[in-house]
């Protein structure tokens, strides 16, 4: 079983490599769009079966460590990328998507997988409460960060006038600018409750809501760079490349947040 | 059985040779009848200003293509046929259908994957059809070549992109807003390609348009004429603000926007991008402005540009259309190959039919009380036999005609069921009729 775990996630790992370098060269040459679709949706395919074999093995949703959050994670990404990708028939978006989802699964390749159940928390329905819809509140805030820096992008395309093959497949500036903004409209309150559950599972795991921790700090910071974004859109109505340019880096944000405050972080050690 | 074609275009033949050669639309009515005197079994003239072409359905190869030379030598009132040889090309049988396929998804025209073509296409077909010169095999052909000139324009992007100024700068702007429904437009004097750009914007959603002139009667004509407000060159930088597209080809010696206008106006729109095409030579448009965040700013040189970028990826794309091209073949050939079938399949149903309803006779003569019902299920009994026997030898003509093995197919069925060559014979005329 867990060898054929292993080779389940060295095949995925391998398909999305292939992809990536498939969108790589249809972005440059307008070349392998065939290759770069089918050989992604066939990824998927096999993510999603290791996906399941990883529920089947440790026998709960599949967040609770550092590779399965991860593992989960792109597979909500590239499930969203593959909808959008079939319904508007554009892969651009792909370009960013898909090396993204192939480096967090080769690097998933090299962490140790998970074993079978977690820690004994007082309320374990909070605790996924917490994880899982902080983790809906990641992938929309992801999906705006892909919006603004395909907008990134297309501003270049038309104002250094370059009319490559992505000029032809994005869509207009607006457009993207909206998206950005919704993206972050959905995943804002989903960080929010995400926080909140966090901060009651805490009352009742320790006894006191505030945990002074590296990660209980950082994402409140990253909470504020995300509200200042909603209130420079609604208020002030901002938009436009320092919009782009803010979820770019909120999301980067939102990255050190994960990769290196967790390490930091005594509250949120996920069993590594 | 051939089909063959014989044509001049754009490529081949200078406009001195085309002109004579085109037929205007007066003449078509003489020109096809001519075409259906020559020695041939179904005729299509295609005749547009870039290309002249005939399609035939005959005998032999060589005659179709002596009698076509001497057809548009005539036409063109040539005397020397030699000096017309040079300008024409010629295909037959699968050559002559890809062309004609080729023609019809417009990877044979000036500006590759043009729709025009396909509706002179489909007039040729009619005109054609009208003047009875079309058989079973152009009726075929032609439905094809419209069916895949639309599969390219659908299943690719050939026809996508904008080869025109006026279009590229809809294009563009279109890239920048998400629909162009109900924004504002100014254009900055009266000029034709100008006069086009707005049209083709107020066509895609764009609904006020403000359009200035150094003369303000221009100006009122244009606006009258096409349904907007005219204003003064004055009174430019007062509305700037408030449009979402400018739209420059005034003949000004200098710049008629200038940075501090344009600067002033972003500032009002609050983020908004304000787009500023710039289609006079010398230019109105200060380049400058393109620094500014929230302008975008073409010329007329930009607009050519993306022209030449639309053009090579519509090159791109008729790769994709060949492929759809190379499919339609292979099926018009294996609809092709069943025809040379039919008469067969239809001398072996009316032999066994024959022999079918003497024995049919023959029993129901020996059995004189049967009611008319059971006289009626012993005759549908015995059709339905003779169906079900005759369906799988049918299916398998067809299917070895279209892998290329008709004679085969054909001699094996004469003998198996014993078809003599005098009906043979008989039988093909009668499919050729």
């Amino acid at each position: 079983m867990e060898s054929f775990l292993t080779l389940v996630i060295a095949a995925s790992a391998a398909l999305y490599t292939c992809a990536a370098v498939a969108h790589a060269y249809y972005v440059v040459r307008s070349h392998f769009d065939f290759l770069a679709r089918w050989s992604t949706r066939v990824a998927w395919l096999v993510s999603s079966l290791g996906l399941g074999l990883l529920v089947a093995h440790a026998g709960r949703p599949p967040f609770y460590t550092v590779f399965e959050f991860m593992y989960f994670l792109s597979w909500l990404v590239v499930t969203n990328y593959i909808g959008i990708e079939m319904l508007r028939n554009n892969q651009a978006a792909g370009a960013f998507v898909v090396p993204a989802v192939a480096l967090i699964q080769v690097i998933g390749v090299a962490l140790p997988k998970p074993t079978a159940g977690h820690e004994a928390y007082l309320s374990p329905v909070l605790v996924s409460w917490h994880i899982g819809v902080s983790m809906l509140g990641y992938l929309f805030l992801l999906a705006a960060s892909v919006a603004g820096a395909l907008y990134l992008w297309q501003n270049r395309n038309l104002r250094q006038k370059r009319w490559g093959p992505m000029y032809y497949r994005l869509p207009s500036l607006e457009a993207l600018d909206l998206w950005g903004g919704r993206f972050v409209y959905l995943g804002y309150p989903l960080l929010t409750i995400g926080i909140v559950t966090g901060l009651f599972f805490a009352e009742i795991e320790w006894a006191h809501f505030w945990q002074t921790d590296p990660k209980v700090i950082f994402t409140l910071l990253v909470w504020l760079v995300y509200g200042g974004y909603l209130l420079m859109r609604k208020v002030w109505g901002w938009g436009g490349r320092r919009s782009a340019w803010w979820s770019v880096i909120g999301v980067a944000g939102l990255l050190i947040n994960y990769f290196v405050m967790n390490v930091l972080s005594r509250t949120h050690r996920f069993g590594l | 059985m051939h089909i063959a074609m014989m044509g001049l275009n754009f490529k081949t033949a200078p406009v001195e040779i085309r002109e004579v050669l085109a037929v205007p639309s007066g003449a078509l009515g003489a020109a096809l009848e001519r075409l259906g005197a020559l020695d041939i079994m179904e005729g299509i003239l295609l005749s547009t200003c870039n290309r002249t072409e005939i399609y035939v359905v005959g005998r032999s190869v060589d005659e179709l293509y002596r009698a076509m030379t001497c057809y548009l030598a005539e036409m063109g009132g040539i005397t020397d046929t030699a000096a017309l040889l040079p300008h024409l090309y010629r295909h037959h049988d699968g050559g002559a259908v890809e062309h004609l396929f080729r023609v019809a998804c417009g990877l044979d025209s000036m500006v590759i994957g043009e729709t025009q073509i396909l509706g002179q296409v489909r007039d040729a077909y009619r005109e054609s059809n009208t003047a009875g010169i079309v058989g079973k095999v152009f009726h075929q052909l032609f439905e094809q070549a419209i069916a895949v000139g639309k599969r390219a324009q659908t299943e690719t992007r050939i026809g996508q992109n904008a080869v025109s100024v006026s279009y590229a700068a809809v294009e563009l702007a279109k890239k920048v807003f998400r629909s162009l429904d109900g924004r504002r437009c100014m254009a900055l004097g009266a000029g034709e390609t100008a006069k086009l750009t707005v049209k083709h914007l107020q066509s895609s959603g764009v609904r006020d348009i403000i359009i200035a002139n150094r003369t303000l009667e221009r100006a009122e004509k244009l606006a009258d004429l096409i349904g907007g407000t005219a204003i003064s060159m004055e009174e430019v930088g007062r509305h700037l603000q408030s449009v979402d597209v400018v739209i420059s080809s005034t003949g000004a010696p200098g710049y008629v926007l200038t940075l501090s206008q344009v600067a002033e106006a972003v500032k009002h729109r609050r983020g908004r991008p304000i787009f500023l095409f710039d289609i006079a030579v010398p230019r109105d448009i200060d380049p400058e402005i393109a620094r500014l965040e929230g302008a975008f700013v073409y010329d007329i040189d930009d607009l050519q540009a993306v022209i030449n970028a639309n053009l090579q990826e519509r090159a791109e794309e008729a790769k994709r259309a060949e492929r759809i091209i190379i499919e339609e073949i292979e099926k018009f050939n294996s609809w092709l190959a069943s025809l040379e079938v039919i008469p067969t399949i239809r001398m072996l149903r009316d032999k066994v039919d024959l022999l079918r309803q003497a024995e049919l006779a023959r029993a129901l003569n020996r059995l004189p009380d049967l009611t008319e019902r059971e006289r009626a299920v012993v005759e549908a009994m015995t059709i339905s036999l003779v169906n079900k026997i005759l369906n799988a030898p049918t299916q398998h003509l067809k299917g070895m005609a279209g892998e290329g093995a008709a004679p085969e197919a054909i001699a094996t069925i004469s003998r198996l069921f014993d078809l003599t060559p005098a009906e043979m014979e008989a039988a093909v005329k009668q499919g050729r009729g």
